[in-house]
C-alpha cells in the first residue's frame, strides 16, 4: 500500500517536472543556430551557448498555447495539494475524485497546448527548416502519463 | 512625422513621473524606442519607426544608426547611419538601394522605410541614437516578418485591409470596413495588424495611395501620446488572450467546482431534512406507542387504585401502605 503511495507521487511529481520543463526551456523547435520556445527566440552559436535572445511574437495562438501550458501547471499543482489534503481527509474507501479531476484537466491542457502548437506554430515560426526540440517531446509524454495518474486517482479507493 | 512629440511634452515632471511609473531609471539619459514587432508582404514596403527621449538638447551632432542581424545569423552589420545632417546609406549590400530615410531629428525621429521586401529580409534591426552629449543608454530593437503575398494581399485587397485597420485603430469608423473589403483573410492576421495599429504608427506612410490615406495622417495627431511611450502599450496587448485563456479557464473550473458543491451540499441537506424527518416520524410513532404502552399500563393500576378506594377504610389504609411500599420501591 505504501509503494503504491509512494509510486502515485513520484508519477505525479514526475509529470510536473515534465510540464514545468516544456514550459521553461527554450527547445520546442531547433533550427540550425537558433531554438524557440513559447516565451523567446534564441539564435545559439554551434557551441551550443546562447547568443541573442528576443521575445516571441504576440500572436494569438501562441499565447494560448502559454496559457494552457500554465493552466496545466497549475491544475497539477493543485491536484498534488488536494491529493495530500484528501489523503488525510477523506472517509475510508472514498476516491479521488477532485484531485484527479484536476489531473485530467492538466493532461487535457497540455494536449490542447501541444496540438495546437504543432498545428498554428508556423505562423510565428517562419524558417523553413526545422526540428522539434526536446520541450516539445516532452509535453507530448506529459500528456499520457497526466491522464494515467488522474484515472489512477479516480479509480483509487483510500484505504485507512 | 509622429514620434516627433516627445519634444512636444512640455512638463518634466510628467516625463519623470511617467518614466519612474515605467521603472525606468531616470539616470538613462537617452532612451530609444521601436516597435516590437513589423509585418510586411514580400514586395512592399515597411517603415521601422524609430524615435527616442533625451534629457539634452537636439545637437547638431545627433546621429542614428541602424543595424540589421538576419534571423539565425550572428552578427549584426551596420545598414544606415544619419549624422551630421546626411544619411548614408547602405550600398554595397543587401538593402542596397532599398533603404530611403523619412525621420526628421528635430522631431526626434529616426525612422527608415525598406522597399521591396524579400524573404531574406527577415531579422532584428536596431536603432542606436546618439545625441552628444547624450550618449548613454539602451538600443531599441525591431523584428521584421515578411509575409508571402497571399497571406497578407499586396493588390488593392490589400491595400483595403491596411487602410481599413488603420482607420479602425485611429478612427474606429473604418475597422468594419477595412475587414468587409477581404473575407479572405484570416481573423488572425487583422488582429495582428490592428495590434500593430494601435502600438505604432501604420497609418501614416504605409496607406498613402489609397482613399484612407487623408483620414489615417489626420488621426496620428491623436496617437502621439500613445507613441512617446511605446512600452506602456505593448505589454498590455501582449498578454491579454494568455490572461484571458487562463483566467477564463480557471473561471470555469472554478464555478463548476463551486457548483458541484453548492448542489452536493443542499442535495446532503435535503436529504438530511429527509432523514431527520423521516426519523422524527419513526421516534414519534416509537414514542407515541411508547406512550400509549404505559398509559395502557397505567390505567389498569388507576382503576385498581380506584376500585381499592372505592372499597373500605381498612382497605384504604392498606393501599396507602401499599402505596408508600410502591414509593420506597420506585425510589
Amino acid at each position: 500500500m505504501l509503494l503504491l503511495l509512494l509510486g502515485i507521487i513520484v508519477l505525479h511529481v514526475a509529470v510536473l517536472v515534465l510540464l514545468f520543463v516544456s514550459t521553461i526551456v527554450s527547445q520546442w523547435i531547433v533550427g540550425n543556430g537558433h531554438a524557440t520556445d513559447l516565451w523567446q527566440n534564441c539564435s545559439t552559436s554551434s557551441s551550443g551557448n546562447v547568443h541573442h535572445c528576443y521575445s516571441s511574437s504576440a500572436n494569438e495562438w501562441l499565447q494560448s498555447v502559454q496559457a494552457t501550458m500554465i493552466l496545466s501547471i497549475i491544475f497539477s499543482v493543485l491536484s498534488l495539494f488536494l491529493f495530500f489534503c484528501q489523503l488525510f481527509t477523506l472517509t475510508k474507501g472514498g476516491r479521488f475524485y477532485i484531485t484527479g479531476v484536476f489531473q485530467i484537466l492538466a493532461g487535457l491542457c497540455v494536449m490542447s497546448a501541444a496540438s495546437i502548437y504543432t498545428v498554428r506554430h508556423p505562423e510565428w515560426h517562419l524558417n523553413s527548416d526545422y526540428s522539434y526540440g526536446f520541450a516539445y517531446i516532452l509535453a507530448w509524454v506529459a500528456f499520457p502519463l497526466a491522464l494515467l495518474s488522474g484515472v489512477i486517482y479516480v479509480i483509487l479507493r483510500k484505504r485507512e | 512625422m509622429a514620434p516627433g512629440a516627445p519634444s512636444s511634452s512640455p512638463s518634466p515632471i510628467l516625463a519623470a513621473l511617467l518614466f519612474s511609473s515605467l521603472g525606468l531609471p531616470l539616470a538613462q539619459a537617452i532612451v530609444v524606442y521601436t516597435d516590437k514587432e513589423v509585418h510586411g508582404a514580400v514586395g512592399s514596403k515597411v517603415t521601422l519607426h524609430c524615435s527616442f527621449w533625451s534629457s539634452e538638447w537636439i545637437s547638431d551632432d545627433i546621429s542614428f544608426t541602424w543595424r540589421y542581424q538576419p534571423e539565425g545569423g550572428r552578427d549584426a552589420i551596420s545598414i544606415f547611419h544619419y549624422a551630421k545632417g546626411q544619411p548614408y546609406i547602405d550600398e554595397v549590400g543587401t538593402f542596397k538601394e532599398r533603404i530611403q530615410w523619412v525621420g526628421d531629428p528635430h522631431w526626434k525621429d529616426g525612422s527608415i522605410v525598406i522597399h521591396n521586401l524579400d524573404y531574406s529580409d527577415n531579422g532584428t534591426f536596431t536603432c542606436d541614437v546618439k545625441n552628444p552629449p547624450d550618449i548613454v543608454g539602451k538600443t531599441s530593437q525591431v523584428t521584421l516578418y515578411v509575409f508571402e503575398k497571399g497571406v497578407r494581399g499586396d493588390g488593392p485587397g490589400g491595400l483595403a485591409v491596411q487602410g481599413g485597420l488603420g482607420a479602425g485603430g485611429c478612427g474606429g469608423e473604418g475597422r468594419a470596413g477595412g475587414r468587409g473589403k477581404i473575407p479572405g483573410l484570416m481573423p488572425f492576421r487583422l488582429w495582428e495588424g490592428g495590434q500593430k495599429t494601435a502600438v505604432a504608427e501604420r497609418c501614416t506612410s504605409e496607406t498613402a495611395g489609397n482613399g484612407c490615406g487623408a483620414r489615417n495622417r489626420r488621426c496620428v495627431a491623436p496617437l502621439t501620446p500613445l507613441l512617446v511611450f511605446p512600452p506602456l502599450l505593448v505589454p498590455t496587448r501582449y498578454g491579454v488572450v494568455l490572461g484571458a485563456v487562463i483566467g477564463g479557464v480557471l473561471g470555469v473550473v472554478l464555478l463548476l467546482l463551486l457548483l458541484f458543491y453548492v448542489t452536493r451540499y443542499c442535495w446532503l441537506r435535503r436529504q438530511a431534512a429527509l432523514q431527520r424527518r423521516l426519523s422524527a416520524m419513526e421516534k414519534g410513532k416509537l414514542h407515541k406507542a411508547a406512550k400509549d404502552s404505559k398509559r395502557g399500563r397505567q390505567t389498569p393500576a388507576l382503576y385498581a387504585m380506584l376500585d381499592h378506594s372505592r372499597s373500605t377504610k381498612a382497605a384504604s389504609e392498606k393501599k396507602a401502605k401499599g402505596l408508600g411500599e410502591s414509593r420506597k420501591d420506585k425510589k
